[in-house]
């Protein structure tokens, strides 16, 4: 694209515009962060007190929170891209590095699935949650977690799990090495010093009827095999789940405020496209583990864990075609439910799913604006606004068709209708996902500076689909705020765009800042200037108003 | 002069700023190895500070409200306490050990019961299963103004899940139990004389101590998915005395007016013949919420009073729900028509059909009206606040009747209120109603049983 900037007069040039105030280094945006620095001793380990923990997410935190009239703020732990630096939290994959459906197939597993290496035996049976998990050491010492379909529901939760599993990790999140197995139950073997904890909290020995017992509350196979979730044990010491709010006081690289993390609020896009509603801080879990390339050096890794609830599993197995929609205890509807006599419309009243084995009620349609996990309780998620959108949208797009079917390959459905409904399904999701976000922020992305000096951008509305054509104002300032030439053009028909050479200041290396504005509202403003050593011209930060 | 000082500030603001990251000696390098890579909170590449909205107004604000914030926090601070507590010494599982046996076969557990009318009643109930279909319940219960002790026996899964026995006693003491007189009269202040019970202008309340001995079975005979045949009988021994509180029914009313005052022996056997397809109408909705479907009863038996007369008691309810919308969103109309042969000047006044109370006419005390024949009928459109939570706006008509060639629409009474009810997926937790009505007055229920469900007549008091 040839250059069209109407330079300004020197006189003209005086006014000053109203730019955001944000101004960055003239430095290369930072792609990893060091948290892993030396934590000699572990933190301490944060109990589960989940009814405690719904308590005051549902009711103490909703009341209070008002009361101490924080504002807003934007999100934190993102470079000057806006973009969320590689971290013990979150490693960027999908769109930065290249990834093969195979890739995402295997997802995070790293060692052979063990159900190659049977018998199992059974260490002793989870005691938090509802759902039955038993610890198990497979036949050459790997230990795993497993869990189980509920019964009437075959496939359902362990394929929601791995599937989930497989697309959480290629977005950027730690997760666990989940696999399918089939196992029979003399694949279970109980070790002699098997234990369990009872509802008073009591240690008991685990025995033959106990075991027993408890599968024959689970989903069976008509061959008589039972279908599991196996999550490998994650290394190192377990310390609960990270707080929604604030930080871990005992682990020094813990240094943002988890409400404030981007990669936190910027889960709840892939959450309401994934219909993962169980969200709280008990399905994180963090480990503090020795750093592999030195063993005298340990630090907290943060996981995501759980998600067996996912993809309208939750919705399925309690019959509740509100989750996703609305709160447990969600007093807004209520008090308009109370006040409008019923009368307000119910967005999950039309939910459906085809009876197919191993699917969820995951329906097609998805309003991401009105999406809720089941309770306000986890405040990352509230404090989510349409930059946290942005950024987590800008990921899930990059998802190909072939990508999701190789996640949803992976939780290994007997039925191939339910791997085409889910795969078509999480698509169209994706999509609205992507529209809705991408419609309250413009999503202009991958800034670079070519030969010709120009600023190239892709416009995500365009390239993605959502729109055909956009025009553009764009507007070069000095780092005081001078305008310095400005112009409108047409976008192309693929959404890749050119300014032209750019129009730089004389002062401070060339700082300047391109603001530009599509048909939607909302500026985006990228920061370049030259960098010192080579002369080249480079972005050096973006500000999305 | 003063052109060549703003030159200055003006070529030395440019030259500030760009020394800025020098000064601060952050340039970060272009390895971005972790090891060399910046600790969190320094990735920006910001040389502003990023705004935590902070101001004066906001702190002002803040200060102005750290004493409301104290106080919910304070008060919820014992809640959060037994939770914690009971989490962490699973104190609610501890206790469910000390009521139940381990296999859950056999418990002694706590009930509350109210009504405004008979106030609280609070007892304990064993629950044993001698198998999965035999439940044997017993309880006994003490209040301000009632004593109580029940036993039911139930026994489901006869003859390929087609029969199902009832055996059920009780012994009910109310010291204070409440009479109006008979009729649809108004209530009046206590008259200065003693007067007819069957006056029809005056209705009064008055108090009686009532004790209630009685024995009942029930056979319940499945014959398709939606029809039933039930038969039940009943003997049950009555006795009455002088309330301790004021004013008493045998100071009020004339005692030759009230049939078999002291003590009556009664016996009961009766059919009915039952329709219901009520229920959920889906799998999404709560199993205790009903939503469709309809249910037409009509029974008939025969009664006899010792010393008394022998009369056939008869009548019909029915039952309609209209699903109107999700929610679910559901209207309800329920009526009754119950009836005896006899006079009302010969039987029991407490033989009578009676409207007032949680289940007819809700806007009035129980047994507010009684005579020889009570229709009543319910308008309830129930909604969801939430998925466990419903609310229902209701009104109640009725009146009775000295006979069924009396029916007439006039000076019907009217009651109307609202309702909440709490339920997990499987059952109905809870159901509190605040009712009113033409007349006046405030009556507070809280119900364990669904509202739809028709207590058998061999266990109506």
């Amino acid at each position: 694209m040839r250059s069209s900037w109407l330079v300004l007069l020197m006189g003209s040039a005086c006014a000053h515009s109203e730019l955001p105030s944000p101004r960055f280094r003239n430095a290369d945006p930072v792609h990893a962060v060091n948290d892993e620095r030396d934590v000699p001793r572990p933190p301490k380990r944060r109990k589960d007190w989940s009814k405690l923990y719904d308590f005051d997410g549902s009711v103490r935190r909703p009341l209070t929170r008002p009361l101490e009239l924080k504002a807003h703020r934007r999100a934190l732990g993102v470079n000057a891209l806006d973009e969320v630096p590689d971290s013990t939290w979150f490693t960027n994959r999908i769109g930065v590095r290249d990834l093969s459906p195979d890739d995402i197939e295997n997802g995070p597993l790293t060692i052979e699935s063990p159900a190659t290496h049977l018998p199992w035996t059974v260490l002793g049976i989870k005691s938090e949650g509802v759902s039955l998990g038993l610890f198990v050491n497979d036949a050459r010492g790997e230990r795993f977690l497993i869990k189980f379909d509920a019964k009437g529901f075959p496939e359902l939760q362990t394929a929601a799990h791995v599937i989930v599993d497989r697309l959480l990790w290629a977005y950027g999140y730690n997760v666990t090495e989940d696999f399918i197995a089939y196992v029979r139950r003399s694949d279970l073997q109980i070790a002699p010093n098997a234990v369990w904890t009872d509802a008073e909290g009591k240690t008991r020995r685990l025995d033959q009827a106990d075991l027993t017992a408890r599968l024959d509350t689970v989903d069976l196979g008509r061959d008589g095999r039972i279908r599991v979730l196996a999550s490998r044990w994650l290394a190192g010491r377990a310390l609960g789940g990270h707080p929604g709010e604030g930080v871990r006081d005992d682990d020094p690289n813990d240094r943002i405020p988890h409400q404030l993390r981007r990669d936190l609020r910027g889960e709840l896009p892939i959450f309401a496209w994934l219909d993962s509603t169980d969200i709280k801080e008990t399905n994180t879990l963090d480990m503090w583990i020795v750093d592999p390339s030195a063993p005298d050096r340990h630090f907290v890794r943060h996981y995501l864990l759980d998600f067996g609830n996912s993809l309208g599993a939750m919705a399925m197995l309690q019959h509740d075609p509100t989750r996703g929609y609305e709160y447990s205890l969600d007093y807004e509807r209520m008090f308009t439910s109370l006040v409008s006599v019923g009368l307000q419309p119910r967005a999950w009243a039309d939910r459906d799913a085809p009876p197919i084995v191993g699917v969820g009620l995951f329906e097609q349609t998805l309003d991401p604006a009105k999406w809720k996990p089941s309770t306000p309780a986890y405040q990352p998620l509230l404090e989510t606004d349409r930059y946290d959108w942005l950024w987590g949208a800008k990921i899930l797009i990059r998802f190909t068709p072939e990508q999701l079917r190789a996640a949803v390959l992976a939780g290994q459905l007997s039925d191939p209708r339910a791997t085409a409904y889910l795969t078509r399904t999480l698509a169209i999701r994706q999509r609205a996902v992507a529209e809705y976000a991408f419609s309250r922020v413009r999503p202009f992305d991958n800034f670079k500076i070519d030969n010709t000096q120009s600023l190239c951008f892709d416009d995500l509305m365009i390239t993605y689909g959502f729109v055909d054509r956009s025009g553009y104002t764009i507007a070069a300032y000095d780092f005081g705020g001078r305008k310095l030439g400005a112009y409108t053009a047409r976008s192309t028909a693929d959404g890749h765009f050119c300014t032209g050479a750019l129009p730089l200041s004389r002062a401070r290396d060339g700082y300047t800042i391109i603001g530009i504005r599509g048909d939607t509202p909302g500026n985006t403003y990228v920061h370049v200037a030259r960098d010192r050593a080579t002369s080249a011209l480079r972005v050096i930060g973006i500000w999305r108003e | 002069m003063r052109s060549v000082v703003l030159a200055l500030v003006l070529a030395a603001v440019p030259a500030r700023a760009q020394s800025e990251p020098e000064q601060r000696g952050e340039e970060p390098s272009e390895a971005t190895a972790v090891e060399e890579a910046p600790p969190p909170g320094a990735e920006s590449g910001r040389l502003d500070q990023p705004s935590d909205g902070e101001s004066a107004a906001r702190t002002a604000g803040r200060t102005l409200l750290f004493v409301p914030r104290g106080v919910l926090e304070l008060a919820m601070a014992p809640i959060r306490g037994s939770i914690w507590a009971n989490e962490r010494y699973h104190i609610a599982a501890r206790v469910g050990s000390l009521l139940f046996n381990d296999a859950r076969t056999f418990g002694v557990y706590p009930l509350v019961f109210f009504e405004s009318t008979q106030g609280v009643l609070v007892g304990a109930q064993l629950e044993t299963g001698f198998s999965r279909h035999d439940r044997l319940k017993l309880f006994a219960g003490v209040g301000p103004s009632r004593y109580r002790v029940d036993g039911k026996f139930r026994s489901t899964g006869h003859f390929d899940d087609h029969v199902a026995f009832t055996v059920y006693g009780e012994y009910d003491r109310q010291p204070n139990a409440r009479f109006y007189g008979i009729g649809n009269a108004d209530e009046v202040d206590t008259p200065l004389m003693p007067v007819d019970a069957f006056d029809e202008d005056i209705a009064t309340l008055t108090y009686y101590e009532d004790r209630l001995a009685r024995a009942a079975g029930i056979v319940d005979v499945r014959m398709s998915p939606a029809t039933y045949i039930s038969a039940a009988g009943a003997i049950a021994h009555r006795g009455r005395d002088e309330s301790s509180r004021g004013p008493s029914t045998e100071a009020v009313f004339e005692p030759a007016t009230l049939v078999d005052f002291d003590s009556y022996r009664a016996g009961y056997g009766e059919l009915e013949l039952r329709y219901d397809t009520r229920g959920p109408a889906s799998t999404w909705q709560p199993r205790m919420v009903t939503s469709k479907g309809s249910l037409a009863a009509a029974y008939g038996g025969l009664e006899t009073v010792e010393p008394g007369p022998t009369f056939w008691r008869y009548g019909v309810d029915l039952q309609h729900y209209i699903l109107i919308g999700s929610g679910p969103r559901v209207i309800a109309g329920r009526f009754e028509v119950e009836g005896i042969s006899a006079a009302s000047d010969e039987v029991p006044f407490t033989e009578l059909p009676a409207l007032g109370g949680r289940a007819w006419l809700r806007g009035y005390p129980l047994d507010r009206f009684r005579d020889r024949v009570a229709v009543a009928g319910t308008a309830e459109y129930q909604w969801d606040l939430s998925r466990e939570l419903y609310a229902s706006l209701f009104v109640d008509v009725g009146r009775v009747y000295p006979a069924l060639d009396d029916l007439t629409f006039d000076d019907l009474r009217c009651g109307y209120g609202i309702a909440l009810e709490g339920h997990s997926h499987r059952s109905l937790l809870a159901r509190v109603s605040i009712a009113s009505s033409i007349d006046g007055g405030v009556f507070f229920n809280l119900y364990l049983d669904p509202i739809s469900e028709i207590e058998p007549r061999v266990r109506r008091r």
